[in-house]
């Protein structure tokens, strides 16, 4: 399921740096800064493009799963370090304004879409990576047979 | 429009590009998978449920 996972949630970070980007040139006259947020989205980036390579980069598969899942338990930390990293340093980014304590900052004319979006990527996240492990367990089915017939041959 | 619409439509473009680039893959990834294996007689288990319930 992580083979599945990794290339969708690639894109999706892929998505949020260069549209993130688009926001930021208007909003702060850059189109990046090395900042605390920015970075760390960048480096979960790499991080799904260091999981799908080391996942394919064995030619036995169970080998480069094990491999790309030890990445994947390293990558984990960056997590708390992106969502915590606007609190932690002094960043151009703004902090926390939907999950913090007081509840969200933000006005409910924005908010409202602002989570039916949420929930509508989350949906698109699932659906993808369900229809993508599908085709990995049709894939190794296909490798199975394929085996099979080199023995019986 | 504004000066910002280049910002905003640049925007949603790429997230066409990308989530439909991928959106597009996946399917076809599965499609052709699903073919290959219907291609040597290999049913997929949901597939079987489906026929002998018939």
């Amino acid at each position: 399921m992580a083979r599945a996972a990794a290339p969708v949630g690639a894109c999706f970070a892929l998505v949020c740096l260069v549209t993130g980007s688009l926001w930021g040139r208007p909003m702060w006259g850059t189109y990046w800064v090395w900042d605390a947020r920015l970075t760390s989205m960048l480096l979960l980036f790499f991080l799904y493009l260091g999981h799908i390579a080391l996942s394919r980069a064995y030619d036995d598969p169970d080998r480069g799963d094990r491999a790309a899942a030890i990445l994947a338990l390293i990558g984990a930390i960056n997590l708390p370090i992106i969502k915590f990293s606007v609190d932690w340093w002094n960043t151009l980014h703004q902090p926390a304004s939907v999950m913090k304590l007081g509840g969200p900052s933000i006005h409910p004319a924005i908010l409202t879409p602002l989570l039916w979006m949420a929930g509508s990527f989350l949906l698109l996240f699932i659906l993808l990576v369900l229809v993508r492990t599908e085709t990995e367990i049709d894939r190794r089915r296909l490798e199975i047979a394929e085996l099979s017939a080199d023995q019986a041959a | 429009m504004s000066d910002h619409a280049v910002f905003i439509l640049s925007a949603y473009l790429v997230v066409l590009v990308v989530l439909g680039g991928l959106t597009i893959a996946s399917l076809s990834g599965r499609n052709k998978a699903r073919r290959e294996l219907t291609a040597r007689g290999l049913e997929r288990p949901r597939e079987q449920r489906a026929r002998a319930s018939r």
